[in-house]
């Protein structure tokens, strides 16, 4: 009995994992609120970048900005390859980078472990 | 309270304001903690404060572990539970923010291993049976060492290259109206006068105007010999001034410099992508949920089809759960990558992006140009036959007033001649000059001049004029009052390295060719001198590109070698573009690799350099991934009837282990002789 249980207790987690990781959720994009010849859009670093996804307005400089909240070292660094740039965050110290999104299409950035992914969306 | 009024009370204060001994502080008013401890630690604590704090909580624990204390359990979980309150609050909020968001991470993977271990020990420590205390406080405490030695490697690996900008000069001395200030680095303009000091820093890139000295441009261009500088030379910014003074005009100033566009450039290449880097990013993805699932699983054979006891399955399913490392997969790439390009940085070789590497490896044909490149691209004199001086001196007299391109190498030659004033001076179109030097009539030119002028060339002269000719060089006789004084030979000289780095390239497997416009017979006598493989000749500018393409249809890996600025189409077609600079003149956006330096040998060097990063880079995914594949089979118990299991602590301790043995391979590249 306590078998069949206890099984049946790590089939339930095993799908919920199966769910809850690889499942289809809903990822929040946000635009970049554009001021003038300038956009400026802020992403807090806990546990992943929110918001996950930004859009930018092609050909307008953009400032992200990084506000890391998460002591976890795996935040200590943030790269953004496509556009050259990376620094290291500190907790609760706001890092703005400023970028020229010329190219359109959909740019990756990650932590210096790669295990976090967000997305930059340039559209003109 | 606030920590501004700590800081003032601390005299007063029971613990002298320090923050932890603070929390426990009853006796004063002045530390009534206002703020809850998690939240403080967090903002006050550094990684390595923390880990001292644990480490001091666990080594009873350690101690436990062959000997007994008094107190026994009890004692184990009041040592351990402030190691899960002051270290595991930075891996449990990650882990939790994380989970929120769908994500999962090494923070997830080390909170679950050690909640699971603190409550069981709970739960075990009510209901009498054994605990497992030390594996929770030993497991924060490995894995808070392990990032203590990450942070340390990793500060190595990253700050060599923005250290560079940290060794520019912080002011300059200008010229203002008749006024000599000194001025700080931001104020400069291009087109102030510097004055430069013996052993002083050159504060920004500028052109000489009066004044000479040695120049010490190793921080810049790898160079270690003091280059000679004088007026009209080019001098690069942060680099020192030896012995002589000077003053030069500014050309560049803050962004524009050489040396700030080579950290600007290295930092790009140093978060570019490689390519190889696909697959471990793609694993990384699913990496901790799956290992979460294989840990149910462990538990599950063990308990259920085993049939160990339940503490027992579960030690199982917190090995595996804390042995994978996904870190080690995401640090291989990066890391080495930051180390190669900041190493190739400081000797000159600036390589674009990880991409590079990977063509790099490829090549198989190095494709050169001939002027500048293989050349000095500067014409001298290789040869005078007859009185050296007298000949060189007669011959300079008369180029001082010719425009000549083989002038400037005559002169050049006759620096330390005294010169004749030349009257009725004649320049004979494709064939040389004449003039009249004190009562006597004299030319410098080919054999038809001299024969027009009725000179005769003795047939020991015109071996002399055959020999030279063959070997590329340029011949033009000399004659004063009717006769023949002797021959000057005039050649575009290959490097003094170009020999020993195209032997350098040939011994690494390369076959080389040069590139040139030039005509066949002088292209094949460079060539041999270098000892060049093959030689494609009479090529005009614009089919440069086209002669690479033609080579690259028939399967060749093909590296092209030039100079930026003229080359950049052939440059732009070849597989791997190598650009050659010379000072500040260096075209920096052209070509994948960048060489600041004007040598051959430096392609050699950065070819080794990307193969080597390269390299570095496949080891180290290559361990990270042999690791994982090893340490959970282990984990799991799979090797447990051969002897072969591994306690949950021990395998938290390999996990932060493996991370840092990754970050020191990548930084040990910097050993690497290139």
């Amino acid at each position: 009995m306590e078998q069949i249980i206890i099984a049946l207790i790590s089939s339930a987690l095993i799908g919920a994992i199966v769910w809850w990781f690889f499942g289809k959720h809903q990822t929040e994009a946000v635009s970049a609120e554009v001021v003038g010849n300038l956009q400026k859009v802020e992403i807090v670093v806990e546990g992943g970048y929110k918001p996950e996804v930004v859009r930018l307005k092609a050909g307008v400089p953009a400032e992200l900005t990084f506000l890391r909240k998460s002591a976890s070292s795996c935040f200590d660094e943030v790269l953004l390859p496509d556009f050259g740039k990376q620094a290291t965050l500190l907790v609760n110290e706001p890092y703005t980078f400023t970028i020229q999104p010329d190219k359109i299409g959909t740019f990756t950035y990650s932590c210096s472990m790669r295990m976090f992914f967000g997305k930059i969306e340039v559209r003109p | 309270m606030s920590a501004g009024d700590m800081t003032a009370d601390k005299d007063l204060c029971c613990c002298g304001s320090d923050p932890i001994l603070c929390e426990f502080c009853t006796t004063n008013d002045c530390c009534q903690p206002t703020q809850s401890m998690a939240n403080r630690i967090k903002r006050r604590l550094s990684l390595r404060q923390v880990f001292f704090i644990c480490l001091v909580f666990s080594l009873p624990m350690l101690y436990m572990m062959v000997a007994d204390l008094p107190g026994g359990h009890w004692t184990a979980f009041l040592l351990t539970t402030p190691i899960m309150l002051i270290g595991g609050p930075r891996f449990f909020s990650s882990g939790w923010a994380a989970f929120k968001n769908h994500k999962a991470n090494m923070d997830t993977l080390i909170t679950i291993g050690t909640l699971t271990a603190y409550f069981y020990s709970i739960y075990a420590l009510l209901a009498h049976e054994h605990v497992y205390f030390e594996i929770a406080a030993l497991l924060i405490v490995f894995i808070l060492l392990g990032q203590v030695f990450e942070e340390l490697t990793k500060g190595r690996a990253s700050q060599a290259v923005e250290k560079l900008l940290h060794l520019q000069a912080k002011d300059a001395l200008v010229v203002r109206g008749k006024q000599e200030v000194r001025i700080p680095l931001a104020d400069l303009k291009v087109g102030d006068v510097i004055i430069v000091k013996p052993g002083e820093k050159i504060p920004t890139d500028g052109e000489i105007v009066s004044g000479e000295s040695y120049v010490d441009e190793s921080l810049v261009t790898g160079e270690s010999k003091p280059a000679h500088k004088q007026a009209g030379d080019a001098v690069i910014g942060a680099s020192l001034n030896t012995t002589g003074a000077f003053r030069f005009k500014a050309t560049k100033v803050g962004g524009e410099t050489l040396l700030s566009q080579i950290v600007e450039l290295v930092k790009q290449a140093q978060t570019s992508r490689a390519p190889i880097q696909k697959l471990a990013d793609s694993i990384s993805h699913y990496f901790v949920p799956i290992v979460l699932i294989l840990s149910i699983v462990t538990f599950n054979i063990w308990f259920e089809l085993v049939g160990v006891p339940l503490n027992i399955a579960l030690l199982y399913a917190v090995a595996v759960v804390v042995i994978a490392c996904p870190c080690a997969l995401g640090l291989a790439t990066p890391t080495a990558l930051m180390v190669g390009v900041g190493l190739g940085a400081r000797r000159g070789i600036l390589i674009k992006s990880g991409e590079v590497l990977e063509k790099a490896k490829s090549i198989k044909t190095i494709v050169m140009d001939k002027t500048g490149t293989i050349t000095l691209g500067q014409p001298v004199v290789t040869d005078v036959i007859g009185d050296h001086d007298k000949v060189l001196a007669i011959a300079a007299s008369l180029e001082q007033q010719s425009e000549h391109p083989l002038a400037k190498a005559v002169l050049e030659a006759a620096q330390k001649l005294k010169l004749d004033t030349v009257k009725s001076f004649k320049a004979y179109e494709g064939q040389g000059i004449g003039g009249v030097i004190g009562s006597k009539k004299a030319f410098v030119g080919t054999a038809d001049l001299l024969h027009e002028n009725n000179i005769t060339i003795t047939d020991e002269t015109e071996t002399d004029w055959q020999r030279l000719q063959s070997e590329a060089k340029t011949v033009v006789g000399v004659a004063s009052g009717g006769t023949l004084l002797g021959l000057i030979a005039i050649q575009d000289a290959p490097k003094a390295s170009s020999r020993e780095a195209i032997a350098l390239l040939g011994k690494q497997g390369y076959e080389t060719i040069m590139l040139t416009g030039d005509n066949k017979a002088t292209a094949e006598a460079i060539a041999k001198d270098v000892g060049i493989d093959r030689v494609i000749a009479e090529v005009m500018p614009a089919d440069k590109a086209n002669t690479i393409t033609k080579l690259q249809t028939k399967s060749h890996h093909v590296a092209f070698v030039g100079d930026g600025i003229n080359d950049a189409p052939a440059l732009a077609t070849a597989h791997l573009g190598i650009a050659m600079g010379s000072g500040t003149d260096v075209a920096i956006e052209s070509g994948d690799i960048v060489l600041v330096k004007n040598d051959l040998l430096d392609v050699a060097r950065a070819l080794k350099l990307s193969k080597k990063t390269f390299g570095r880079i496949k080891l180290n995914l290559f361990w990270a991934f042999v690791y994982n594949l090893a340490g959970i089979p282990i984990a799991a118990g799979v090797f447990a009837s051969a002897g072969l299991t591994l306690n949950p602590a021990l395998a938290g301790l390999a996990m932060a282990f493996s991370s840092v043995s990754v970050v020191t391979s990548s930084v040990l590249l910097a050993k690497v002789k290139i």
